[in-house]
């Protein structure tokens, strides 16, 4: 007995298609042109092909399609993350280009790298069978490593690739474990049959399963930088060309959290002690990212020990595990993908020639022209929307978030996520100080520039990134309706 | 047949271990094929011949062989110092030798499988596994196998453009 | 027939064997050598477990294993290549940025 798979089982994956073959695309015309004006059409052609694959990912939307013996599902919850993505990969596209001008990192293949990243984080979201998630993973992870260790003439780079890959193919090791220690139990490495295997034998009874779940934690751990697996992210975060930090603190790690709902928030039962690790997990997580963010020079690492803490604020709604938290988490994977990029964003950008990387390098960077006071402004904007004020989208996120966690009686937790928010006013508003109340140092003054095609771009892209943070917080409705209603529907 | 599994099992353990303690990096690849070897072994022993052949041709004939082309073309030393032990490390090694203890308690204490499929090794030996895994490959897993090539793909760009010796 | 329970005894202990490499050892391509040993022994776990169940999922699961395998090789060799031309060393306790 043999079956195939038919042309029909393609639909639920159209948007993949339209992906991979725009990257493919983008190599092609990257080998038939060695002149400048050639990158520009690489990251057109492929910010293009972003677009097509959202306009068909929203055709896609209420189709509810499921292909190649239910192993793939475009169901509602998927195709939102999915959006979350390729909107990511926009900006990032539109911040990559300035930068790799600047920096000289001149490979065209950067922009294919990152629609395969994307095809792969699609593919991990839109499978419900852990070899494909698998997969998906790891196309994802090896092309953030290529493209983390892309200026190759950087030692940090280098490094931060290298290390990158180490606890990245380490963290596999777990993950991979995991699953075959599920294997063994289930006798299947599809998540449904999982589940109801699990349901009906229960999770403890059998300490394969309880033993190869903890170990999936420990992967999908490493791949959103949960504490005590996060050790990783300050170093690969600030190593990385900006860009692909920005890009991987975004969607990567949205990714990863649409892996980790899948997995383990659709049905799995769990006992009282499970929670209680998780729930010291969480703490951990936000107030280590939260403090050691506090004490950072370099505004690239704050931002990323402020990646951790936000990863704690998503954990809340893990720990918490209701259809609001998981529609709270599908809401902050977008707000945070939008200000993460856009902030990330900001230090990716040059000033007179320079890369601004420290709390020093910024004082005063309101005062020194006018592209420097726009790029400040939006660098508020960014700022308040990660600390949560009223009006911007990350507050709407936090709000549903806590709102959730204390709907399903996490307190506790919401009291200690309230004051780690708390914490991290100071470290948010002290780039605002920086940048508009003091003078600048004196090295910073001097210099005059025009301001190039490439960072016009660049910041016009960031200026309709502010703009989405603002918009999604003044009217969230349609998007929290939105993504209310794909929790409702999230299918196996 | 036990007698030769327990035999390249305890080999393997060894070898594997000389991966951890030699200086040189090129005993330690060798010893890491002589456990990919051992695995082989173990592989065919549990009617896998297919595995078997693709774990020699694979890990030891591509992958490792990879290894030992980067540790001769950078002229790698031995290491003058093998371990460097800090806390953290040591309470690395307590917790993984604790995992370690722990699930070897578990699968002594007996191990409830999942329910049965319909493979069993006489249906593999009388219908050839190979032909089994390649109907699989292109029936039910058809995906997987194509999406994969991706990520070949992409290591194949990252490999050339990490790799190359200078800029253009 | 070889008890299944061995087999997986194996395979945790070439497990370990991996995770204690990349804890302990300080030279990168060694450090990578136990990560291939990890997956290994996740090959081989997979393998008693379709062996017990008489199913052919973790036979299929390796195949992409070792095609992973192969990929994250490939590119962590390339990866390690340039980070030698650039710093002379691949001792991870000599790297100004990589800290463990």
């Amino acid at each position: 007995m043999i079956t195939f798979a038919t042309v029909s089982d393609l639909m639920p994956i159209i948007p993949e298609l339209i992906l991979t073959f725009v990257a493919i695309l983008v190599l092609i015309v990257d080998l038939v042109g060695t002149q400048t004006k050639y990158r520009i059409t690489a990251a057109v052609l492929s910010i293009f092909g972003l677009c097509i694959a959202i306009v068909a990912e929203i055709q896609l939307f209420g189709e509810n399609y499921t292909g190649f013996f239910n192993t793939v599902v475009a169901d509602e919850y998927s195709i939102l993350f999915e959006i979350i993505y390729m909107i990511t990969g926009i900006i990032t596209i539109m911040i990559s280009w300035h930068y790799i001008a600047e920096n000289k990192m001149n490979f065209r293949e950067y922009y294919a790298l990152i629609l395969f990243a994307i095809i792969g984080m699609m593919f991990m979201t839109s499978s419900t069978d852990l070899l494909l998630i698998f997969i998906g993973l790891e196309i994802m992870s090896i092309s953030s490593y290529i493209l983390v260790g892309m200026m190759r003439q950087s030692v940090k780079s280098n490094e931060a690739a290298l290390k990158y890959l180490m606890l990245g193919a380490f963290s596999t090791g777990f993950l991979l474990y995991g699953i075959s220690l599920l294997y063994g139990a289930t006798a299947s490495t599809k998540l449904p049959e999982i589940v109801s295997h699990l349901q009906e034998h229960g999770v403890f009874n059998n300490p394969l399963t309880g033993f190869g779940l903890a170990l999936l934690v420990i992967g999908v751990g490493f791949k959103v930088a949960i504490v005590p697996f996060h050790m990783w992210t300050p170093d690969v975060y600030s190593g990385a060309p900006t860009p692909v930090t920005a890009f991987m603190s975004a969607a990567a790690k949205a990714a990863g959290f649409a892996m980790l709902i899948r997995i383990f928030l659709t049905g799995i039962p769990y006992a009282e002690r499970w929670d209680n690790l998780m729930w010291l997990i969480t703490v951990l997580t936000m107030t280590v990212g939260n403090v050691m963010a506090l004490k950072q020079i370099s505004i690239k690492r704050m931002l990323a020990y402020s990646s951790i803490a936000h990863a704690g604020y998503v954990m809340v709604a893990v720990v918490a595990g209701s259809e609001a938290a998981i529609s709270g988490i599908i809401f902050y994977s977008l707000a945070y993908a939008l200000m993460g990029v856009g902030a990330f964003g900001v230090l990716s950008i040059q000033s007179k020639g320079r890369t601004l990387e420290t709390y020093d390098d910024f004082t005063g960077y309101a005062s020194q022209g006018p592209k420097e006071q726009v790029m400040a402004f939006l660098m508020s904007i960014f700022m308040l929307s990660l600390l949560g004020l009223p009006l911007t989208a990350g507050f709407v996120g936090k709000f549903q978030i806590f709102y959730a966690a204390l709907d399903a009686g996490w307190v506790w937790l919401t009291v200690i996520a309230a004051m780690n928010s708390v914490i991290s006013l100071f470290y948010y508003l002290r780039v605002i100080v920086c940048m508009y109340m003091k003078d600048p140092l004196d090295s910073a003054v001097d210099g005059n520039e025009q301001p190039t095609f490439s960072s016009v771009f660049a910041i016009s892209g960031l200026l309709g990134t502010a703009i989405a943070v603002l918009y999604l917080g003044v009217f969230p409705n349609r998007f929290v309706e939105l993504a209310q209603l794909s929790v409702k529907t999230i299918s196996f | 047949m036990l007698f030769t599994f327990y035999l390249f099992a305890v080999i393997a353990v060894a070898s594997s271990l000389g991966v951890l303690i030699c200086r040189n990096p090129i005993y330690s690849a060798m010893s890491l094929v002589c456990t990919f070897f051992c695995l082989g072994v173990i592989y065919i022993l549990l009617n896998e011949e297919f595995v078997a052949v693709i774990q020699i041709l694979v890990y030891a004939g591509a992958i490792l062989v990879l290894f030992l082309f980067v540790i001769m073309l950078l002229n790698i030393t031995p290491d003058g110092e093998l371990f460097r032990l800090n806390i953290p490390k040591v309470i690395g090694i307590g917790i993984t030798i604790g995992f370690l203890a722990q699930i070897i308690g578990l699968f002594l204490s007996g191990l409830q499988y999942g329910p049965k499929d319909i493979y069993t090794v006489e249906k593999l030996t009388e219908e050839g596994s190979i032909a089994v895994i390649g109907r699989l490959l292109y029936g039910e897993y058809v995906l997987p196998f194509e999406v994969v090539s991706l990520l070949l793909l992409v290591a194949v760009i990252g490999a050339v453009i990490i790799g190359k010796r200078r800029l253009d | 027939m070889i008890p299944t329970q061995h087999v997986l005894i194996l395979s945790a202990v070439l497990f370990t064997t991996g995770v204690l490499g990349v804890m302990l050892r300080r030279n990168v391509i060694v450090i990578f050598m136990s990560i291939e040993l990890m997956l290994n022994a996740v090959n081989l776990s997979f393998v008693a477990f379709a062996r017990a169940l008489d199913s052919m999922t973790g036979i299929i699961f390796i195949f992409f294993i070792i095609v992973v395998a192969a990929a994250e090789a490939v590119v962590g060799l390339s990866i390690i290549l340039s980070i030698y031309r650039n710093q002379k060393t691949l001792n991870v306790d000599e790297f100004n940025w990589l800290k463990w």
